[in-house]
Parts: C-alpha cells; structure tokens; sequence
C-alpha cells in the first residue's frame, strides 16, 4: 500500500473478460490525483466486433491523504471481441492541475474455451500495463488469470484466480481470488462478487454489487461495496459506491458522467478516491459507446458470456394459436416494427409489452417465413430467433421454420 | 373477304377466350408495388409456376419482399424466377405431394447448399412425415457456419426417429454452443451424439407422434 512517500494511484479497466490496469505512481503528496477512472472504456458486447473509442473528460477527485484536484483526461481505446477471444488496448494522457502529466498504456487479451458442456467454460486472460509519471520511473505490471464459469440460461457465476507481478512500489507476486454470481435480464444486468486479495503483507476482503440498467439512449451503472477487513488495520475499509450515467446523443457521440467513491486496489495500483467527472466519448467503430464506469468492467464480462439471443433484438413467435403472438424483445426501444411474408412485406408496428417485449398477433401459417425487424426507425436487421439469410434485395433477411 | 377474315377472326376469338385466364392470372397484391411491365413478367412466372403446379405464394411473397425493400425492379424479376427454379427443384426431390411449405423450405436448403439428391435421401428416409423443418434445420446449421456435409449427415442421421421437436432442439442447443465459442462441427458432434442417444434411449417415441417403417 503506500506510504506517506510513495503512493500509487491508478484506474483499470475491463474490456469483455479481460482487465487492463491504468496504472500511475505519483511520489509526491501534493501531486494531485488522476481522474483515470474515466479513462475506462467498454463496448456492449454485441458478436464478434471492434469497438474504437476517444473519450475527453474533466474530472475532481480527491484521493485518500490527497488534496482535491482537477485534471483533464485524454484517452481512447481499441478493442475486438470475438466469440473466443478479445484483446484490445488503451492508451491514456492525463493533465493535472499541477502541470503533471501521465501517460498510460494497456494491452489484454483473453479466451474463452469451446464449451464441454452446457454448463462449464473456461476463460484464460492476461494483461498488462506501464505508466509514466511527472519524472518518476516507469512501473508497470503483468497479471494472469483463470475463471472457471458456470453458466445457466440467464444466471451464472465464477471462480476465479489472478496471479502476476508488479515493477512498481508494491512489487511483488499478488494473488486474487473471487466468486461471483450474475443474473441477466432483458434490460437489468446483476452481478455479485466477492474477492480476497494478498500481496506482500497486505491483505484485504471485498463485497460487491453491480448493477446496469439500460434504456435507450440511457445507460446507467451503479456499483456498491465494502470492504469488512484489511490487514494491516490501518489500511483503508469501509463501504464505497460510485454511479455512472452515459446518454447518447447519436450514433457516435455521448455523454457520460459519474461520480461516487471506490476503495484502494494494490495490485492493480489504485488508491481509494472520490470523484466526478463529465466527458464526451467520440466512438470511431462499433456497435455502442459502452459505459465508463469501474461497474462496467463487471458488467461486461458476465453480458459477453450470455447467449448472443440475450444481447440483442429477439424474435419469438407463439407455438400456437391462430392469430399467433409475435413478440420483438427490444428493451431501450422506442419503436420496433415488423415485416415479412406475413405481413405481405409491408410494415406492422408492434405494441409495448412487459419487460422491452413488443407485440403484435397476426396469422401466420406452419412452414417457412422471412421476416425483418426495424428498431427505432433504423435499418431492417434480423433479430436472434431468426435465421439470417444473404438477400438478393441487399443484406440480410431472417427465414424462421414455424411448426 | 371470308378467306382474309378468317385467321382474324380465328385469333381474336382466342385472344378473347385467354383475356379472363390472364386477368385472373394478375396478382392482385403486386399492383402498385411492381411497374407494369416486371409486373407484367412476374404474372407470366406466376402462370408458369400453377400451371406446373408449383405453389405461388411464395413467389409472391419474394416479389413483395423485393418491392419493400426498394429492389429495382429487374432484381425483382430475376429473383422470382431463381426462386421458382429452386422451388421446382425441391418439388423433384421430394415428390409431388409435397406441400408449399416444404417446397419452401427444401429452397432455402438448396439455397443454404444442400442438393437435390440431398434432399431426396431426406424424403427417403422421412417416409410420410413432413420435411418442413428437417429441411429447415439444415438451411440453419449452414447458417451457423457447420459445414453442409456435416449438417447433412446429422439431420440425415436422425431422420427416421426424430420428430419435429427433437430437429428443433438440436438446431438450438448446436447455435447455442457455438454462440458460446463451440466449433461449428465440435457442436454438431456433440449435440448428435446427444440427440441420437436420447432418441435411442426412448426408441424414438417422442412427444409428437411418429410414423414408423411397416
């Protein structure tokens, strides 16, 4: 942990499964401290996809033994998920009041192993990060970790371990170990953990709760903790939580801001804070800016996980009954229509249902149909449920077999 | 005049007597979607199809689809009639009493890949019973990136025990376990391995009833 000469002080971030550490160290008391929380960067895992972003914040924080301090941050990042593997990188700049600067890197990959079972999955990470503050030497770190995950139809968890080593003032080997349990709704995101941690002599407890609730053009993310027992004593504990709200304003741009408070975290660098911040994410690619909060991180790891019907616009035709019920799972959506052999390909606007399902009863006959589905007034797509098929009328049309 | 007159009237007699067949012929729902004139080649595909006794919803269906998506007109034309080949195609494979809903969907399999004798060896096996969602379950395991060999050999493989039913979980728990990183042919294996020991296990009796070799 640090000393009253030495601190360290850091953010990480987690893109799909894997976490990379921003990680700075700042020697001097009165240097004030990073904002690097919001350099955090996450993309809604959607299949296989990259995702670029440039986020521009200004932040108040104000670090444990620190006094506050304004900074602005620069920072952006790229990264590729795929259905095994994701990797991706970050790179950060942040100005201090001061006139400090700090330049941050990150790479992390991660894969997932091809499922044995319905149930179980292996995922293999690794990460690392190096910073450089003010004139202070640069540090960096390098975990891995291994998470065996228990996976159900909409509910699961994990059991993970995370080893590495640090170049930095908390050098040494350090060992993570947690538990969580996560339940995934149409457009609520639960996640559960607790996590104990050991490096050199310092030791520490933590509980967990992570919540996301999206509705379009809303994301927000609220994480609350507490941190029961440390060793030694005089090391910090307590309870923290910290929220944070991003608002898309188009197809590129948004608006995030956050604030709260989150505990010390000696392997990764990061010293308790408080803090706000307000910034502008610029998204280069990609299907959705993603959150910028530290909940994110949780977050994503466990909606990369879920089931690709879970993550998206999904089609469910009733198994009977004439009329049939069609239902469009769209949670955040303002409007879902229709439209498909069915409908003599014309377009039929769906009725708000419960928990984002949209509906509409139509006849529909046993064999097989072609459907596409318009969100909000955007492009026609074929939703989960529905075979995508090449067009020769241009993209893709959905061919569902209805018995 | 008898003499000039006579091939005339002859003609005009037959125009007459074909003029309520081509009216009746016109689709009714592509007027105003298609201009005349690929309205006009769509209707005489139309003709073609009935008279071949090949469903024409279908055909309808996909020059509607085309028109509601801004398609020129042309693609229109060319699509109705590459889809009325495949429909003819599928019909040659699975037999004259095959309903539209099968020859739809032996389509979109021919279309995903499968071939005709493919098909046929599908109908061989699946005496009597509908082919709907085989056919449909292989289109979709191409789809999802399983080789057609390998998608052919697991629906071929439990084609004579297997209701709708069992086709349609096994193309679910397939797309799941890929979804989830599986290899396309790691997932089918499995999953065939699962569904031919579970119809084993119940000698194929199955929820929905099933018709059986006498």
């Amino acid at each position: 942990m640090p000393s009253p000469r030495r601190v360290e002080t850091g953010a990480y971030l987690e893109s799909g499964n894997h976490r990379l550490a921003l990680r700075v160290t700042i020697r001097r008391r009165r240097a004030v401290a990073t904002l690097a929380a919001c350099c955090s960067c996450f993309g809604s895992p959607l299949d296989a996809q990259t995702t670029a972003t440039l986020d521009v914040s200004a932040s108040f924080v104000e670090y444990d033994g620190f006094l506050p301090s304004g900074a602005a941050v620069f920072s952006s990042a790229l990264r590729h998920d795929g259905r095994s593997v994701s990797a991706g990188g970050a790179a950060g700049w942040t100005v201090f009041e001061s006139g400090n600067q700090i330049l941050q890197a990150t790479a992390a990959a991660a894969w997932l192993n091809s499922p044995r079972s319905d149930r179980w999955r292996l995922e293999l990470a690794a990460a690392s990060g190096i910073s450089k503050y003010a004139e202070e030497p640069v540090s960096g770190h390098v975990l891995g970790r291994t998470r065996l995950h228990l996976l159900r139809e909409r509910t699961g968890g994990w059991l993970s371990i995370a080893t590495g080593s640090s170049s930095g003032d908390s050098a040494g080997v350090p060992l993570e170990l947690s538990a969580a349990a996560w339940s995934l709704q149409e457009d609520l995101t639960l996640v559960g953990t607790i996590a104990a941690v050991r490096l050199a002599q310092y030791r520490h407890m933590d509980l967990q709760g992570t919540a996301r609730w999206t509705r379009a053009p809303v994301e927000l993310e609220i994480r609350f903790g507490a941190r029961p027992w440390t060793r030694p004593t005089a090391e910090w504990s307590g309870l923290y939580g910290d929220a944070s709200l991003l608002l898309s304003l188009g197809r590129r741009i948004s608006v995030a801001v956050g604030g709260g408070s989150y505990p010390s975290d000696p392997i990764r660098g990061l010293l308790a804070a408080r803090y706000v911040n307000a910034g502008i994410r610029v998204r280069f690619a990609g299907a959705d800016a993603g959150q910028t909060s530290a909940a994110a991180a949780t977050i994503a790891a466990v909606r990369r996980l879920a089931p690709d019907d879970t993550r998206r616009a999904r089609l469910e035709i009733a198994p009977s009954g004439n009329p049939r019920t069609i239902r469009v799972y769209a949670p955040g959506a303002r409007t879902v229509e229709l439209m498909g052999d069915f409908t003599d390909w014309q377009p039929v606007a769906l009725m708000r249902g419960d928990v984002g399902a949209w509906e509409t009863r139509l006849p529909l006959a046993a064999g097989v149909h072609r459907v596409n589905v318009r969100i909000d007034g955007g492009g026609w797509i074929v939703p989960a449920g529905a075979r995508p098929e090449s067009s020769e009328f241009g993209g893709q049309v959905g061919v569902v077999v209805v018995r | 005049m008898t003499h000039r007159h006579g091939p005339f009237t002859l003609a005009f007699c037959l125009a007459m007597l074909a003029a309520p067949a081509a009216v009746a012929a016109q689709e009714a729902r592509l007027v105003g979607r298609l201009p005349d004139a690929q309205r006009t080649q769509v209707d005489a595909i139309l003709v073609a199809a009935r008279s071949a006794g090949l469903p024409t919803e279908p055909l309808v269906d996909r020059a509607l689809e085309g028109a509601a998506k801004g398609a020129p007109p042309d693609l229109i034309v060319s699509a109705v009639l590459r889809l009325r080949g495949e429909l003819d195609l599928a019909r040659g494979a699975f037999g004259d009493t095959a309903s539209a809903a099968e020859l739809t969907a032996g389509a979109s399999a021919l279309r995903a890949g499968a071939t005709p004798v493919d098909l046929a060896r599908l109908r061989q096996l699946r005496p009597g019973q509908p082919l709907t969602v085989p056919a449909g379950v292989l289109a979709d395991l191409a789809s999802a990136g399983v080789p057609m060999a390998a998608g052919l050999d697991a629906v071929l493989a439990i084609a004579e025990d297997a209701a709708d039913a069992d086709y349609v979980a096994f193309r679910r728990n397939v797309e799941r376990d890929i979804a989830l990183g599986a290899s396309p042919v790691a997932a089918v294996g499995v999953r065939l391995r699962a569904v031919s020991d579970a119809l084993a296990s119940t000698g194929g009796d199955r929820s929905v009833p099933r018709k059986r070799k006498p």
